[in-house]
């Protein structure tokens, strides 16, 4: 009898209500900061998305239709659609669109705990659904209109259902919400590559290869919709957005503003931003991608995430949150490094799981660890592949978080069976993450 | 089955582990509860006995190494890398000489230009509620306290309509630096104001900006020569 022949058992009624616990404990959070934070002007791509919804519902569906009306979006469309939604159903405002938005943050415990679960068992997933439940940063990305928790949730049930059923339909509904994802933001459309590595570390290669192409189809036909409507009006032509120019530009060289400054339409701007991008990594080589690493990775691993950012950004500054009670500054910028404290210990014992787990053990779940290190890379790739800015963290968190709960209930386990230099690597990886995240400013 | 001499063995990475009585009758699963490996395993009628061996097994040493690698490039040589600064000639416009930028770009329609004025109009109607920004450079940022100055007037038939008159400071990789000069929804006769911008050294811009948001709201703003 082979190990993959016994199938994970079925949740028993008690891990069930946990989980229901958790999500519970998950909502009541993103509530309460939703809450307290509520007063918060919606700033920079917040306004932006909000704007484009106002604008989409007031074109109407008609607009799809009308190729001589330009497209009026820079970026994905499920992220503008999805407030659009808010607004034509419930007439929702900037208040409603982060409620709707703490309620899916919170939904991204279920995904979580089942990936979790293939990986290491139910204590795994259950403890990966409760560090998501209480992380900062997922709790206050949450409250935001920016694209990371439909994003997140659009990805990580995608994968879930790809790891816990075998059929082919499940397939193709994973490639749907993966297109979906990214067609919320760019990044995601290499997030199938990372199915395409849990296909391969798999000893019925044939089979999940077919199941990955099914993916790849229904992720396809996902986007092509948007991308041949995207090209049908006279401003040029894209996958999911036009910014492909404006990502170069500002990641390496400059701000949202100064790509505005660099012409008065969007392919003049382009074109701009593409020649001095170009200019500034010829200007480099052939120490680029070295060079980028040092510049995207400590921003990577940062722990000056949003959450304190939130908390810790001087007056005046748009990131600053207002709160409905002011605590004082000394309380505020505490509270931003305990925070901070919290993110990089989280980030280091979340690589740290992930690295003992692929150093000291290789089993059932290996698939698994392949698709989470695979999510990490793809996350990552565009950022030093494309020379654009590696942005937000956001999707790495959800991964770290089930590397930290795999460390938290099988770590000692393998710790203790691994070979000694084994935990020399895994202790390095962990110091190493510290070093390069202290870089960061 | 039902033979009292059955037993079940459970390989784990921790150790050989068994956990489970032997079935009352035939076909009655036996329940193992072993947390590493979370199985439910029927013994098949007949069987004296079932061997589930835990496929984990510790990693061949190259991962380890590629891992420590990996590190030591990162943790150790990386942060002696001294990063590249940012390049400032690329980074503003071509131009720095006196020049006004609008946004977005498909409601540009909405602003006109000449001059050191514009002229900014948000339709009234459902779709109008975003609006449109112009941003005038008068030249390369100077770091230090650098003054802005902007003479506007308004007009508004919606109460819903906004406008506002700011100072703008763009530094490369972090968000714009906003300081306030006005703020109206309702009709404005002609009026000045201005604001006084900390600028830092690696500020690439400064800029005096009109906004107008909301329908029916429209705004003429004009930046004299000197601030």
């Amino acid at each position: 009898m082979s190990p993959e022949a016994a199938a994970p058992a079925e949740p028993s009624r008690d891990d069930q209500a946990l989980l229901g616990s958790i999500l519970g404990l998950a909502l009541t959070l993103r509530l309460l900061v939703w809450w307290y934070f509520e007063p918060t002007p919606t700033v920079a791509d917040e306004n932006w998305y909000l704007q484009t919804a106002h604008r989409l519902v007031g074109y109407g569906p008609r607009w799809w239709f009308d190729t001589s009306r330009p497209v009026p979006l820079t970026s994905g469309p499920v992220v503008p659609f999805w407030y659009a939604s808010l607004i034509l159903l419930f007439d929702a405002g900037a208040r409603g669109m982060r409620l709707a938005n703490a309620v899916l943050g919170a939904l991204t415990v279920l995904p979580v705990a089942r990936i979790g679960e293939r990986l290491g068992g139910r204590r795994t997933g259950l403890a990966s659904a409760l560090l998501v439940a209480v992380h900062p940063d997922l709790i206050t990305y949450s409250t935001r209109l920016w694209t990371e928790p439909v994003f997140l949730i659009l990805w990580l049930t995608a994968f879930a259902l790809l790891l816990s059923d075998e059929r082919r339909r499940a397939a193709l509904g994973a490639g749907a919400l993966l297109g979906l994802a990214a067609l919320a933001r760019e990044t995601g459309l290499l997030l199938p590559a990372a199915a395409a590595g849990w296909a391969l570390v798999h000893h019925d290669r044939a089979r999940r290869a077919v199941r990955v192409l099914l993916l790849g189809l229904a992720f396809v036909g996902t986007l092509a919709p948007w991308s041949l409507r995207l090209s049908a009006d006279e401003r040029g032509n894209g996958v999911v957005s036009r910014t492909s120019a404006y990502n170069l530009f500002i990641g390496n060289v400059a701000g949202d503003d100064a790509y505005q400054a660099l012409g008065k339409t969007d392919p003049e701007r382009a074109a701009a931003a593409n020649q001095r991008a170009r200019e500034a990594i010829l200007a480099e080589l052939p120490r680029w991608p070295w060079t980028k690493v040092r510049r995207t990775l400590p921003e990577l691993l940062s722990p000056e995430t949003l959450s304190v950012q939130q908390w810790s950004a001087p007056p005046g500054d748009p990131i600053r949150a207002a709160p409905r009670f002011e605590p004082p500054d000394a309380v505020r910028a505490a509270v931003g490094r305990v925070l901070g404290a919290v993110q990089l210990g989280l980030t280091t014992a979340g690589l740290g799981g992930l690295a003992l787990a692929l150093t000291a053990r290789r089993g059932r779940s290996a698939d698994v660890l392949a698709l989470l290190i695979g999510v990490l890379a793809v996350s990552y790739a565009p950022a030093w592949l494309t020379f654009a800015k590696p942005r937000f963290a956001v999707p790495w968190m959800p991964v770290l978080m089930i590397g930290v709960a795999w460390l938290l209930t099988r770590g000692p386990a393998a710790w203790r069976e691994a070979p000694w230099y084994a935990r020399v690597a895994v202790v390095a990886v962990m110091a190493a993450t510290v070093r390069v995240a202290m870089l960061h400013r | 089955m039902g033979d009292p001499k059955a037993i079940v063995v459970v390989h784990t990475a921790s150790g050989w582990q068994v956990e489970g009585a032997p079935p009352e009758a035939e076909g009655d699963p036996v329940q193992l509860h072993v947390p590493e490996l979370e199985l439910s395993v029927t013994l098949p009628p007949g069987a004296a006995q079932i061997t589930v061996r835990n496929a984990d097994a510790p990693m061949p040493w190259p991962m380890s190494a590629v891992l420590l690698v990996v590190a030591l490039l990162l943790g150790v040589v990386l942060p002696a890398t001294e990063p590249k600064a940012l390049r400032k000639d690329a980074a503003g416009p071509a131009d720095l000489g006196p020049r006004w930028v609008v946004w977005p770009d498909d409601h540009a329609d909405r602003a006109t230009t000449e001059g050191r004025e514009a002229t900014l109009a948000n339709p009234e109607g459902a779709g109008a509620r975003d609006g449109v920004t112009a941003c005038f450079e008068a030249g390369p940022p100077r770091p230090g306290v650098m003054p802005v100055s902007a003479a506007w007037s308004t007009t508004s038939s919606d109460p819903e309509g906004l406008a506002r008159v700011f100072g703008k400071v763009v530094v490369p990789g972090s968000m714009p630096r906003i300081t306030p000069i006005a703020t109206t929804h309702d009709t404005t006769p002609e009026s000045t104001g201005k604001a006084l911008l900390d600028v830092p050294a690696d500020a690439i811009a400064v800029q005096t900006c009109g906004a107008v948001s909301g329908p029916g709201m429209q705004m003429r703003i004009r930046i004299p020569d000197e601030p």
